[in-house]
């Protein structure tokens, strides 16, 4: 009897609050009741992020993503293209009417990096090794999906929690130290390892769903994937310390795009006519240089 | 016979069900945005532009198309993948805020949703430091470089994507 009364306390809160995570919670009911008693402001540090703080975290990650790989290439053209690919999968995304931004990173690392709220940024080393716009598309698309599962914020959520759980009163993005707090707690862990494994299999999964969505070739992802693919920790390139081993990936992908059984555009020569990368770019020297070992 | 707290719990549990289901003969595009067509190829005319949210009233089916009518009253065709029976209720909630806070409202948020520049709070991370603050600049005018509807639908016709993609063509 205890348990159906912990449960229905659980109901009634869920639907007082329409809060996902609290619907979450009633699935992992006994366990969860113990989090809801933990105090109010515990509570509502685990209510969905808004929109308007997910791009202030966003944003903030952002900037310290662009100095770590040494700026932004400013080459308006360039930006256009790879943001029309962009705009076109996530048009065709779950949330489909975020602002979302493509920029290009001034680095030959090859990597691809997005942040809550709408940003994403590519290496001028990625762009590079692509041979088709749907390569391009469905790193984006990656990206993209990291977004639209909010795969980020939930770990910044956690964050909250675990913060407000040990006495930060203003728990508020207006407060710049609570605001700086979580924002480097997330950057510590995140520019050194990336997102958790399973997420990065979730956004392939996705970023493949959104190629075939929006009709590009769906091998795009896995295609690009297949030439990044070298045994394990052999290289320095901070890709290969961020994500999982991309072997694993690959055939994961090619599964999924086999059960799908769809085709769709390359547009290896749209992307050779439209993308025109700079020369050898080199980190702006107030930045440092990107690292695998950072 | 049944206590208070079982007759809570059964309401709630049915409340919880049916909160966010929407009518079985409704859908809602849940792409950026959509064209209605007066048949299911992309060579058909366009009846409508419809956008992110447009709820729309299911006529027919026919082999991965919907017969819809529009709330102005405006019948066509549209790609059933690219609607859904409900709006996820936690994306409809948190965008519709976005779109309320710029007198939007409805299910009817715009493209361009989501406040523009970096937040007061983001550009305030950069503190002090000339380098973050560098970047700050750079990432506002990566933000100025829009991509608006009809540069998208274009670059998408091209590309025979999206709206435009062969399979469509029958």
């Amino acid at each position: 009897m205890r348990f159906t009364q912990t449960l229905a306390a659980i109901v009634c809160v869920a639907l007082l609050c329409g809060c996902g995570a609290i619907k979450d919670m009633i699935l992992r009911s006994n366990k969860s009741a113990a989090l809801l008693v933990g105090g109010a402001q515990a509570a509502a540090s685990k209510a969905p992020i808004g929109i308007e703080e997910e791009r202030a975290y966003g944003g903030a990650i952002a900037i310290k993503v662009v100095q770590k790989y040494g700026g932004l290439v400013e080459d308006e053209a360039l930006t256009r293209y790879v943001g029309l690919v962009g705009n076109s999968v996530a048009a065709f995304s779950d949330r489909p009417n975020i602002r979302y931004h493509f920029g290009v990173l001034k680095s030959e690392g090859i990597n691809a990096v997005s942040s809550p709220g709408g940003y994403v940024f590519i290496t001028v080393g990625a762009l590079r090794k692509m041979k088709s716009e749907a390569e391009l598309a469905g790193v984006l698309a990656h990206e993209v999906s990291h977004i639209t599962a909010r795969h980020a914020l939930e770990i910044l959520k956690n964050l909250k929690a675990k913060s407000a759980m040990v006495g930060a009163a203003a728990n508020t993005i207006d407060n710049p130290d609570f605001f700086k707090g979580i924002v480097n707690a997330f950057l510590d862990d995140f520019l050194a390892r990336g997102l958790p494994q399973d997420t990065e299999f979730e956004a392939d999964m996705l970023g493949t769903k959104l190629l075939i969505s929006t009709g590009y070739d769906p091998n795009g992802l896995k295609d690009f994937l297949a030439g990044m693919v070298v045994p394990h920790g052999d290289s320095h390139d901070p890709f290969y310390d961020t994500h999982p081993d991309t072997s694993v990936r690959v055939k994961k992908l090619e599964l999924q795009i086999k059960a799908s059984g769809a085709t769709g555009q390359n547009h290896a020569e749209r992307m050779k006519k439209l993308m025109k990368l700079p020369e050898l770019v080199k980190a702006d020297p107030k930045t440092p240089p990107v690292s695998g070992a950072d | 016979m049944f206590r208070p707290i079982t007759i809570g719990l059964i309401t709630s549990l049915l409340l919880l069900v049916f909160a966010g289901t929407a009518v079985a003969d409704d859908v809602y595009v849940k792409t950026r945005y959509a064209k209605l067509r007066a048949g299911t190829t992309s060579r058909d005319a366009t009846v409508a532009k419809l956008k992110h949210g447009a709820k729309l009233t299911v006529l027919e089916t026919k082999s991965g198309f919907l017969r819809v009518k529009a709330s102005d009253g405006k019948e066509g065709w549209i790609a059933k993948s690219w609607t859904t029976p409900k709006l996820r209720s936690r994306s409809k909630f948190l965008e519709g805020l976005g779109a309320a806070a710029r007198g939007g409202g409805n299910n009817d948020v715009s493209f361009t949703a989501g406040a523009r520049g970096l937040s007061s709070q983001a550009a305030s991370f950069a503190g002090d430091s000339p380098d973050l603050k560098a970047v700050v600049v750079s990432i506002e005018k990566l933000e100025k470089i829009e991509v608006t509807v009809d540069e998208l639908d274009k670059f998408l016709q091209d590309g025979q994507l999206g709206d435009y993609r062969q399979e469509a063509i029958k």
